[in-house]
């Protein structure tokens, strides 16, 4: 018979039906996946993003840290500023009450990564500090 | 009662009364008039096509209950039209030794010896003769003379029909209604799955493009493992500042006092002084109330607290 009999070509479909929806399955599973990696991905680059963004961008804590140094408030006092490629290094030898309150609320208020801090008492009103910021 | 029709493909006669056939080949097969019913009418229709249709209902009156299969052509002005139970030709092929996988093609025939001159005969009792264009079968004691039948030198016609094997289960329309349906299926499921495919790339492409676009490590474990540093820090840059305000906190009774606060690898160390014995206790209890864990020592008025990050 040289005509193709439709049950011969409905089966013929049927194969590749069958095919195509088991193709179609993994695909979508591994489409799955890729949209599961990808979420992940993105929450983790916005997690480490906004992270960099507060400890490790060095030229905003640089450019933030000069503006309080030459705020008012701290116009007084000898401030000895090392700046390192790893971060900045302060000592101040004498310091009042008031500014220092306004220094450490500033610094613990803000983005910085304080890896050295010491504060001594010297009177009722004085104080010396060393500090050191990491970025 | 078979001879050879061309170089490769036999012709066979195939009537109720045939002996079985030895078949080793594809045959073509022509159908006495016994095996089928023909009619030849006259319609105000162009072509076969458009008789098609009507063929069930031109045959109505004269068919036995049963599932039919039909057949037209046109010859000059009139249509000959057939009908045919494939069940009972497929059965009648069994009996007489064919199967279907060794059909070639099927006439009728009536479509092959339309003109025939002489009555011919096809058995030892029939024999098939032609009136006004009508193929008829008629004892062969009827014919003044006949002549054998000679397939040999007969040229078949266009007109041959295919057996539908399940033709009385499933009905053709039936079949290319399922044959539509799982072709629109499957033009959706290939769609959808170009459409899967695409999304899928260009989500990795995306992802691999959420590294370089926020300049970061260009493998996931390398970022992980930044993150995860970067997170540690903020754990411990938050934890000092809640301890430092915790530390700041304590009230202190005249003439203690916060004499040294220092941050170094990641311990704080915080020293009350001028604290009287018995008096250090209390200090303690309020930072403990305030969930700081810390490692305390006293020594001449001074209480030191070392809190590890």
């Amino acid at each position: 018979m040289n005509h193709i009999n439709p049950l011969n070509i409905l089966l013929f479909l049927l194969s590749i039906l069958l095919i195509v929806f088991v193709q179609l399955n993994q695909k979508e599973q591994f489409y799955d996946e890729v949209k599961q990696s990808y979420q992940e991905t993105s929450s983790l680059v916005e997690k480490t993003k906004r992270l960099k963004q507060i400890y490790r961008n060095k030229q905003r804590m640089s450019k933030q840290f000069e503006r309080i140094l030459r705020s008012s408030a701290l116009r007084d006092f000898t401030i000895k500023k090392t700046k390192t490629y790893a971060g900045l290094k302060i000592n101040i030898a004498d310091i009042n009450k008031h500014a220092l309150d306004f220094l450490l609320s500033k610094v613990l208020n803000g983005s910085y990564k304080v890896t050295f801090l010491e504060i001594k008492k010297l009177s009722s009103e004085k104080a010396s500090l060393k500090m050191e910021i990491q970025w | 009662m078979f001879s050879r029709f061309n170089k490769s493909i036999q012709t066979l006669f195939v009537d109720l009364h045939s002996e079985s056939f030895i078949v080793n080949e594809k045959v073509n097969v022509i159908l006495s008039p016994s095996l089928y019913w023909v009619k030849k009418v006259s319609l105000p229709l162009k072509n076969a096509r458009e008789v098609k249709p009507l063929l069930p209902s031109l045959f109505e009156d004269i068919l036995p209950e049963g599932i039919y299969s039909y057949y037209v052509y046109k010859e000059e002005e009139s249509f000959f039209i057939f009908a045919y139970e494939d069940k009972f030709l497929i059965e009648i092929l069994q009996k007489k030794n064919i199967t279907l996988a060794q059909v070639n093609k099927i006439y009728f025939a009536q479509s092959e010896f339309s003109s025939l001159k002489e009555a011919v005969s096809i058995n030892e009792t029939q024999s098939i003769c032609s009136k006004e264009g009508m193929l008829i079968l008629l004892p062969t004691v009827w014919m003044k003379e006949t002549s054998d039948l000679n397939l040999a030198q007969r040229e078949l016609s266009k007109h041959a029909i295919r057996l539908k094997q399940y033709g009385h289960i499933v009905k053709d329309t039936s079949i290319y209604k399922a044959i539509g349906f799982v072709a629109i299926l499957l033009l959706l499921f290939t769609t959808q799955l170009f459409i899967t495919s695409s999304r899928a790339n260009t989500l990795e492409l995306q992802k691999s493009e959420l590294f370089s676009k926020n300049g970061l490590k260009p493998t996931m474990l390398q970022n992980r493992s930044l993150l995860h540093s970067l997170e540690k820090t903020h754990e411990k840059q938050m934890a000092l500042r809640e301890d430092i305000a915790r530390f700041l906190q304590v009230r202190l009774q005249s003439p203690q006092e916060l004499s040294l606060l220092r941050l170094k690898r990641n311990v704080l160390l915080v020293e009350f002084t001028h604290v009287k014995r018995g008096t250090e206790r209390s200090i303690a209890k309020y930072l403990q109330s305030k969930g700081l864990n810390f490692k305390a020592t006293f020594k001449n008025e001074t209480l030191s607290l070392k809190v590890y990050l």
